[in-house]
């Protein structure tokens, strides 16, 4: 491939892959992002290929292996367009059916079908499951259309033409103008405004200049950033070069963990693929702009995602973050000017030059424009990337997109922004979901993960699931992130082994103020998040725990028994036979009873006793009843 | 001009522009508490101590890498900072193993100030009780990870001042744990160079040297000023005194410029390593040396000097003496041997290297002398050094963290040209290796690339002056002595773009005794980059403590001088003034056989002394006052640390004694 030396060069050759390209004849498209890859989607697609071979297809369809589509919980994902019928949990015994009705004879598969669970009717298109029906998926919706590992594709769809909109139309004052108008906020979390950071390293004295893309995502459960470098790897890089034309930087970086193997290499081919259409390099499409990038692949440590630390980490040191009184846009890499944006930031950026200002506005509310990534995950139904405008409401995502609680439970609370982030109750739902809402109720953006809890999930235990977790990734730098954390550990699994006192809920308040005011980077002065908020809304629980020696939720296994009830048992052996710690004594006749000093809590007895009978219960904060020594006859159900 | 005024605690205070708020705090003698701070290094904001309000600002921000503006509003002790502060004076002490009454530390620890200051009597967290391991395998220096608060003041003064980034930070959060190399135990960490830095930068007992433990506080010694002697580097110290005996010796300004010490300086001059001279020692008839006292030895001495005299005429006796000596001595030496025995049989042990140098910088321009060296500072200058023939890290290894600082800033390109088997070349980006004896072709082909890369007016001036070269080729230094054509060519580039290059000599070089080198050194040095002319910017490691001192006072002989052939012809007594210089060079200790009567003026039993008529004693660095010249040019002086055993007189009182003695005899003739 010649190299592409003109806007009109780019052009033609788009329109030579259009007009190749039949839109009319069937496609099958497999999703093989990392989440329906676990699914065996891989199998799946080669699968379709035979199928569609032996059936003798293979001229009358194609076959795709695209990007993620979202709907995680159901996956391997497949769409057959252009009707765009949409197969889930597909495996490889659904693919020859699927291939004779719906590719041959143009008929629908039931049992691949999503079933709506309240009407139980079957629903054939992408576009009308709720899941996708009520999402705006402007940066994600390209991924199912296109091969990550093809940049034609992505050229096909118009990909770069903002790019040379930028380049011979607009100019970088325009570009950086249209930015500002968009008021696109960084997606990183921070929400600090994209074109204000722009200008800032656009206007700092200093050669070279530096663009990069944070791709350093860990938090747990939250893989938005992964599913569009894997998924769309063009749309970062087109977003990229035209920040690098703003700012006036010619080396760029993207900063990937080494953890996304597929990320590593869909946006290495990306690059690669760029490079050699001219795209990247020297004097990008003739416009005398030169710009290249390097990938820098993290070694696994969260507080690089921060940006004086990833800047550090770039530079081959050990990735510790520093203060940033001057910012890193004016001293970053080397103490050069760096502009760092999020991945989800930079894929904006074509959208709004080839779309326009007033497009991006029209998405979202005020002050916090277009749309936003959550992964959502945790106890809902309907697992999954959702793409929505700013502002939606907890309520809709949770409950219309992401189909409410799963077994009818109750709803408790939605922790938001990542293990920093903080824990929402239920009353807010109404909320609407942008930056200055959430810090307003003590939690943040972060990078966009949205983990629910239902009634079964202890706050507390929460709150020190994301203290040990931070607790293990602060990097030790400045005392009160490396001794607060981990001495707010010590006191939550004090708190829930039972050993909690008066004065611990005051003792942590404390060293999450002096945290939050007194820590180096992000990550410190955010820690605290997650156990203030779960003190805010739920100091119940903490005094529950402390005073009563109670989980309400009967979550925390020190602060639980398991116990027989002898009027319901029906001496069944179920439960004495599943024991896996043997603790439970009994004969046929005679009630079953736990011995509590061998029990393990491990919950098996109370899944194994039949629904019919309900007799083990779990106690907390109660002593266990004493039971006969030698056991009493049972009392038969009639 | 550039002058801003803050207001700090609702005083209007002045402060220059480019400076920190701490640094404007500490110059107004405002206290801010600080632990992770030192003087001189990189501030990181890690302990967050030193926290101050500024108005506008959402959180409180460390002084100590927050930059001050004019109109800035400081407060630096509001309730809110001095709670936090105690807070994490808490989380520190509740941390690691902070007991002060076991710690060697104690009462020369900041924590522990701090912990007073703020009355931390009780903490309301669990005590962590950590058992981390006890680092004990460096000769110098011990690790207690147990009192370690992670400020990283050793890891920055280990890799921004000594320059060889030995420790580091290994882990993560609260396991996070200083590690040296690849963590690896501190004595098996091949880029230690036991300088003690890290010991004297911690602010706790975490790091700590053997040499000084539980032997006295610092509130309990005698803290003199001093200047080190042993490698002429000449690095200021403070000496810590108690019972008559060196506790320990700290850096004057560890994070300073000449603040790194080496292992020498700090730690093997609180060891005795020869076997001390107390008392004079006369040879008795049955050839033994016999103690005596200093009044028999001065007149056995007097008495024999002047009959040899007498006998043989003034040019019988030579003088050697030690450049270890303080100027003081060595004044008195040479007086003596001028003025009162009358003639110039005079040298330096090291009067070989002097010679060198002088005739090889005459040749270069006439009339140069020792002056024609830079000073030691511009190695920190430097983007382009050149280490010709010398491990400075041997020799004098604070002149090696100079280079390793110049070059690890990334500003400097260090090349090394020495045979293969100087290891200070791995730390080079290029390495030349010339066979050995093929140094001088080595040198001139450098000069000869150097001229090819400069501008081509440079190279038309540059030509005129070096048509010696004419014949040179660098194909020839590549056939004969060995050098890689793209090495040297590399080499020659770095040098030739170069606008601070410095160029350091030493040892391997100066033993050659080959003056031409020395030219051949100036001339490449004058012709790489910008460079005045007649006083490019070179320096030589020179072999002695007080080398320059000695060669100064004219203690060197301009002449050739061989110690044997002298015997040969006709000297008979040789005068030896070793001071605290061990010597146990077999050609010195051969070259005496020839003389009848030796006498040797020495701290220490050696070789030297056993093969002596009469042996007087001379008192140590630590118990004399004197002065020392460093070997770019810089004198300093020492008090008596020390009283001497015995009550041992001064070198100058010695040589008077015997002046007095010689008189009387002198006379006779």
């Amino acid at each position: 491939m010649a190299k592409l030396g003109s806007p009109v060069d780019l052009e033609k050759f788009r329109q030579q892959l259009v007009s190749q390209r039949d839109l009319n004849l069937p496609c099958v498209t497999i999703c093989s992002g990392t989440g329906c890859q676990a699914y065996r989607a891989a199998s799946v697609a080669d699968a379709f290929v035979r199928e569609i071979e032996n059936q003798g297809l293979k001229k009358k369809v194609n076959v795709r292996r695209t990007g993620c589509h979202g709907f995680c919980e159901r996956g391997p994902i497949v769409v057959i367009f252009p009707q765009e019928i949409c197969y889930l949990g597909v495996n490889n015994e659904d693919v020859p059916e699927i291939v004779s009705q719906t590719l041959g004879q143009n008929k629908l598969v039931e049992s691949s079908l999503y079933k709506d669970a309240k009407t139980d009717k079957s629903i054939a298109y992408e576009s009308e499951i709720p899941f996708y029906k009520n999402q705006s998926r402007i940066l994600l919706g390209n991924n199912r259309l296109i091969d990550p590992q093809n940049i034609d594709d992505y050229i096909a769809l118009g990909g770069y033409s903002a790019l040379v909109k930028a380049l011979f139309e607009l100019g970088a004052d325009k570009v950086l103008q249209m930015v500002k108008d968009a008021n696109l906020r960084g997606r990183g979390g921070g929400g600090f405004p994209t074109g204000i950071k722009w200008e800032t390293a656009r206007n700092a004295p200093g050669e070279p200049k530096f663009v990069i893309v944070n791709a350093d995502e860990g938090d747990p459960g939250a893989y938005m950033n992964r599913s569009l470098l894997e998924g769309n790897p063009h749309s970062v890089l087109e977003g990229l070069i035209i920040g690098a034309y703003v700012i006036g930087s010619n080396k760029g970086f993207v900063y990937v963990r080494q953890e996304y193997p597929l990320a590593v290499q869909n946006i290495t081919t990306a690059i690669e693929q760029a490079q050699e259409y001219g795209l990247l390099g020297e004097n990008i499409l003739g416009s005398g702009f030169n710009f290249d990038v390097k990938i820098h692949r993290g070694a696994g440590a969260f507080v690089s995602g921060e940006s004086s630390a990833l800047m550090t980490a770039i530079e081959g040191r050990v990735g510790e973050p520093r203060p940033k009184y001057i910012r890193t846009t004016v001293s970053g890499i080397e103490g050069k000017p760096s502009n760092l944006n999020n991945v989800e930031t930079w894929a904006n950026v074509p959208l709004i030059i080839s779309k326009g200002v007033d497009w991006f506005k029209s998405i979202g509310s005020r002050g916090n424009t277009g749309t936003k990534i959550f992964s959502l995950v945790g106890k809902v139904n309907n697992t999954g990337l959702v793409e929505v405008p700013l502002g939606t409401t907890l309520q809709e995502i949770i409950f219309n997109i992401g189909g409410g609680i799963p077994k009818g439970k109750r709803f408790k609370a939605v922790q938001t922004g990542g293990p920093s982030g903080g824990c929402i109750p239920e009353s807010l739902l109404d909320m609407p979901v942008d930056f200055d809402e959430l810090a307003k109720v003590g939690s943040m953006m972060g990078s966009g993960g949205m983990i629910v809890m239902d009634e079964d999930t202890c706050m507390v235990d929460i709150a020190r699931y994301f203290v040990n977790f931070l607790c293990g990734e602060s990097c030790g730098k400045c005392v009160p992130c490396r001794e607060g954390l981990r001495q707010m550990l010590i006191i939550l699994n004090n708190i829930c082994s039972g050993k909690g006192k008066e004065g611990d809920i005051e003792l942590l308040q404390e060293i999450s103020e002096v945290m939050q005011d007194a820590s180096l980077c992000a990550l410190g002065t955010t820690a605290a998040n997650p156990v203030l908020s779960t003190i805010k809304y739920f100091r119940d629980e903490y005094e529950a725990h402390i005073r009563e020696k109670r989980c309400p939720a009967g979550a925390c296994r020190d602060l639980v028994a398991y116990y027989i009830l002898p009027e319901k048992c029906q001496a069944c052996l179920i439960c004495l036979r599943n024991c896996p710690a043997g603790a439970i004594i009994g004969k046929k006749d005679t009630v079953h009873v736990i011995d509590q000093a061998k029990c393990t809590k491990c919950g098996t007895c109370i899944e194994v006793c039949p629904a019919r009978f309900g007799a083990v219960v779990k106690l907390s904060g109660q002593t266990v009843p004493v039971s006969a020594l030698g056991g009493t006859k049972v009392i038969r159900k009639r | 001009m550039n002058g801003i005024i803050l207001t700090i605690n609702g005083k209007q205070v002045k402060g220059k522009a480019g400076s920190t708020v701490l640094e404007i705090c500490e110059a107004n003698g405002i206290n801010v508490p600080t632990l992770c701070h030192l003087k001189g290094l990189t501030d990181v904001g890690a302990c967050r101590m030193c926290l101050v309000e500024i108005e506008k600002e959402r959180r409180p921000v460390p002084a100590c890498t927050y930059p001050a503006r004019d109109g800035l509003v400081v407060q630096t002790s509001t309730e809110k900072l001095e709670k936090h502060r105690r807070l994490v004076l808490e989380l520190l002490f509740t941390e690691r193993n902070h007991l002060c009454a076991y710690c060697l530390a104690s009462g020369d620890c900041e924590l522990q100030i701090l912990g007073y200051e703020y009355q931390i009597d009780s903490w309301r967290y669990p005590y962590s009780w950590p058992s981390f391991p006890l680092d004990s395998s460096d000769k110098h220096v011990m690790i207690d990870h147990n009192r370690c608060i992670l400020c990283g003041r050793c890891v920055r003064i280990c890799s921004e001042k000594v320059g060889v980034h030995t420790l580091d930070f290994g882990y993560r959060g609260w396991k996070d744990r200083i590690s040296a190399d690849l963590n690896q135990p501190l004595g098996e960490a091949s880029s230690c160079i036991d300088c003690g830095a890290c010991f004297q930068a911690c602010p706790t007992g975490a790091i700590w040297a053997k040499s000084s433990a539980y032997r006295g506080r610092p509130d309990q010694c005698k803290k003199m000023r001093s200047v080190c002697a042993l490698c002429g580097v000449g690095c200021e110290i403070d000496v810590l005194v108690k019972n008559n005996a060196l506790i320990r010796i700290d850096s004057t300004e560890l994070a300073g410029d000449r603040g790194v010490l080496c292992y020498k300086g700090r730690f093997d001059q609180l060891y005795e390593s020869h076997q001390g001279i107390n008392t004079p020692l006369l040879r008795d008839d049955s050839g033994k040396l016999k103690a005596c006292s200093i009044g028999n030895a001065l007149d056995e001495v007097g008495e024999k000097f002047g009959n040899i005299v007498a006998r043989y005429g003034k040019n019988s006796i030579a003088g050697i003496a030690s450049s270890k000596a303080s100027n003081e001595s060595l004044k008195a030496f040479k007086k003596f041997m001028t003025d009162i025995i009358g003639n110039d049989l005079i040298d330096t042990i090291d009067g070989d290297e002097y010679r060198t140098i002088i005739q090889g910088a005459t040749k270069f321009r006439s009339g140069a002398g020792l002056n024609i060296e830079t000073t030691l500072e511009e190695i920190l200058k430097a983007d382009c050094l050149l280490v010709v023939g010398v491990n400075p890290l041997e020799s004098q290894q604070v002149a090696g963290s100079y280079i390793f600082r110049a070059a690890s800033q990334g500003k400097a390109n260090l090349i090394v040209l020495d045979v293969d088997k100087n290891p200070f070349g791995f730390h080079a980006s290029t390495w030349l290796k010339p066979t050995k004896g093929k140094e001088e072709l080595a040198i001139n082909a450098l000069t000869k690339a150097v001229i090819g890369k400069l501008s081509a007016s440079n190279a038309v001036k540059a030509k005129e002056n070096t048509t010696s070269l004419g014949a040179m080729n660098i194909t020839q230094a590549n056939k004969e002595a060995g050098i890689d054509v793209e090495d040297l060519n590399n080499a020659a580039a770095m040098l030739a773009k170069s606008k601070h290059s410095v160029v350091v000599y030493g040892k391997d070089i100066l033993l050659r005794k080959n003056p031409k080198l020395i030219t051949a050194i100036l001339r490449l040095a004058s012709k790489s980059g910008k460079q005045n002319p007649k006083k490019p910017r070179v320096i030589s490691l020179k072999p002695r403590g007080n080398s320059r001192g000695a060669w100064n006072l004219g203690l060197a002989n301009k002449k050739e001088f061989s110690l044997s052939g002298l015997t040969k012809n006709g000297v008979k007594a040789v005068y030896l003034l070793l001071a605290d210089d061990y010597i146990d060079d077999t050609k010195i200790i051969d070259g005496l056989k020839g003389a009848k009567f030796v006498v040797v003026q020495a701290s220490y039993s050696s070789p030297v002394t056993a093969s002596a008529n009469v042996v007087l004693p001379s008192p140590t660095w630590a118990e004399r006052k004197g002065s020392y010249t460093s070997l770019d040019g810089i004198t300093k002086s020492t008090p008596k640390l020390t009283q001497p055993q015995n009550n041992i007189k001064r070198d100058e009182d010695i040589i008077r004694g015997i002046s007095k003695r010689i008189k009387i005899s002198d006379r006779r003739s």
